[in-house]
This record gives C-alpha cells, sequence and structure tokens, in this order.
C-alpha cells in the first residue's frame, strides 16, 4: 500500500467518524454516508476497481467516473442545504413572528385620550 | 364601518410617505396595524402620535411575512376582514369601500388594475408586459386564471383569514396566496382598484428582475 492512500484512508475514516457522530437519530443520512464511505474505501484500496467499473458504465477511464459522481453528490448537497436553510428560516419567522406579536404596541387609546382631553 | 375591518401595512425602510398614508386611512375611521419588517430606523418614533397598532420585526423577513404577522395579529383582535395595503402610496384607500362589499358574496378580493380601462393606461408599458407574463407563471402554478398579477391590495373575508397561512416570506407570497385559494377552495373576485405611481414608488417598488427570484422561489417551494 502506498503512502498516499494511507494519508488518504486515514481522512475517510476520521470524517466518516465525525458524520457518524454528529448525525445522531439521522439514520438515512447515516446510511448514506456508510454506503460513501464503503465506496470511498474500496476505491482507495483496489485503484483498479473504479476503472473496471467505468468501462463497465460506458465511462473510459475510472477517474472520470469518480468525477462525474462527484459533481452529481456536489449538486444533491447543495439541494439538501438548500431544504435545511429553508426549514430554519421557516422557524426564524415563527419566532420573530411572536416576538412581534408579544411586543405590539396598541397606540389606539391615544386618539380616545386626545379626543377626551380637549386641551391637548 | 364595520368595527371589525383592519387595515394591514407592511413598511420596509419608508420615508414621510409612510405617516401621510396612515393619517389618511385613519381619517377615513379605518383601523389600522402597521407591521415594521425591520426597518434600519424603526418608524415608530413618526407614527407614535397615531392611533394605530404598531408590530415590528426585529430583522427584515420580507414581505409576505409581514403581512402574515399583521393577519394573525388582526386575528387576535376578533378581525372579520383584514385589508392588505401598500406603505408607498400606490393605492387609494377610496378603493376599499368596494374591496370591503366584494367580501358579502365571496371569501377574498383582490384587486386589479386591468379591470378599467382608465386604471391600465396608468401602468408603465414595460410593467404591463411584465404583469401580463406573471399571469400566465400564476397560472400555471395555482390554476386561476386573473386580470392582474402581484397587485398587494386585496381585501380577505373570515373564512380566508381562518385558513390563508403565508409561508413564503419575500414577494412570492402574492402567488402563494392563489394557490392557498385553490387549495382550500376559496371564492374570490376581482376588483377594479386605481394605482399611483410616483416617483417614490417607482424606486421603493419591484424591479423587474427581481422577478426572476419570485419564480425560482415559486419553484423552490413546489419542490422543497
Amino acid at each position: 500500500m502506498s503512502l498516499i492512500q494511507l494519508i488518504i484512508l486515514f481522512f475517510l475514516v476520521f470524517s466518516f467518524l465525525m458524520v457518524l457522530l454528529v448525525m445522531k437519530g439521522h439514520l438515512a443520512g447515516r446510511l448514506f454516508f456508510i454506503v460513501q464511505f464503503i465506496t470511498g474505501a474500496l476505491f482507495v484500496v483496489f485503484p483498479d476497481l473504479s476503472s473496471q467499473i467505468g468501462r463497465v458504465l460506458g465511462v473510459g477511464r475510472g477517474t472520470d467516473l469518480v468525477l462525474y459522481f462527484l459533481v452529481v453528490l456536489f449538486y444533491m448537497t447543495v439541494l439538501l442545504f438548500i431544504a435545511a436553510m429553508r426549514r430554519i428560516e421557516r422557524r426564524q419567522t415563527i419566532i420573530l413572528r411572536q416576538l412581534a406579536l408579544q411586543n405590539a404596541i396598541d397606540n389606539t387609546k391615544a386618539r380616545i385620550a386626545g379626543r377626551s382631553a380637549p386641551g391637548q | 364601518m364595520s368595527p371589525n375591518v383592519f387595515i394591514v401595512i407592511p413598511c420596509y425602510n419608508e420615508g414621510e410617505v409612510l405617516k401621510r398614508n396612515v393619517q389618511e386611512l385613519l381619517d377615513l375611521d379605518y383601523q389600522v396595524i402597521v407591521v415594521d419588517d425591520g426597518s434600519a430606523v424603526a418608524p415608530w418614533e413618526q407614527l407614535k402620535e397615531l392611533p394605530i397598532h404598531f408590530l415590528r420585526h426585529c430583522i427584515n423577513l420580507g414581505q409576505g411575512a409581514a403581512l402574515q404577522t399583521g393577519m394573525e395579529y388582526a386575528k387576535k383582535l376578533g378581525a372579520e376582514a383584514v385589508i392588505h395595503f401598500d406603505a408607498d402610496g400606490q393605492h387609494s384607500p377610496s378603493d376599499i369601500p368596494a374591496l370591503i362589499s366584494a367580501l358579502k358574496d365571496c371569501d377574498i378580493a383582490l384587486g386589479s388594475r386591468f379591470l378599467r380601462r382608465e386604471d391600465w393606461l396608468k401602468v408603465p408599458f414595460m410593467k404591463r408586459l411584465l404583469l401580463r407574463c406573471a399571469r400566465v407563471v400564476n397560472f400555471v402554478f395555482t390554476g386561476l386564471w386573473l386580470s392582474d398579477a402581484h397587485n398587494g391590495f386585496r381585501a380577505l373575508g373570515p373564512r380566508a383569514l381562518g385558513c390563508i397561512d403565508l409561508t413564503e416570506n419575500r414577494m412570492a407570497h402574492a402567488t402563494e396566496i392563489l394557490s392557498q385559494i385553490k387549495t382550500h377552495g376559496l371564492s374570490w373576485r376581482e376588483v377594479p382598484t386605481t394605482i399611483c405611481y410616483t416617483s417614490y414608488s417607482r424606486q421603493k417598488g419591484q424591479k423587474w428582475y427581481n422577478s426572476f427570484n419570485i419564480l425560482i422561489d415559486l419553484i423552490l417551494n413546489k419542490i422543497l
């Protein structure tokens, strides 16, 4: 095993453990990353594997295959993040709305007060 | 005048115009709820002598969010109807009675600039073109074929108030209202309203390129 394989494997394992820790209670998310980790680790340990799969899928080189998957994965991640942001925005709106409602100023009495005090 | 009609005015960084418009509505004996959507300088200072209800978002959320806040507050006050009114002086208070009386036979009355020739002649040509496209977009997304799109002047009766819940914080709420009319099976009518474009309102109003943003918001809301 060459040095680069060891380095990449180390970072893979590290980020894999981090993700599993962060995604507590998200079974779907954890499964998604477990599959990703296994695929990644296999590609690192058996460099020819990506080329073989690439040939089966009609892509010339293994690196191309990995790049294509990366692009798709990247867009999926961005989309998931946007969805998450919108959920947060919705919650934020609810909180701020409650705050606004609680601090509402009812100034309608001002008119009545003004009318009852003709001196003003 | 029915005591339980409230005029909701969302505002964001409005100047003197706001006070003038609110005063005009108060002179006509309407109950006014001003929702400040996180303006840099809170307009409360210039409004505090006026007998109004005042709410403030501490950060800017968008016009849709401000309208929803105003409506929820109005519901707490026992409102039977709510009018959405622009802060920049584009809408004419003299159209309000027509909107309110339209509520007698429908749940929601929508203002339209395109029902009377003298009204639509006031709309600048490019804006007219854009609004024509926007109503096609509205039709695609909601199935409602209207003569106008994104006219912020509308009246909601008790049934509409009960079920309309705006989640689009920004300008796409105008289309969201239409799709909720459809989902909840609310009856609606268009009412001719005049529009008054001043240099101030044009400067404050929507830029044409922002319509792309609205379109993207709509698509995102459909899929996410």
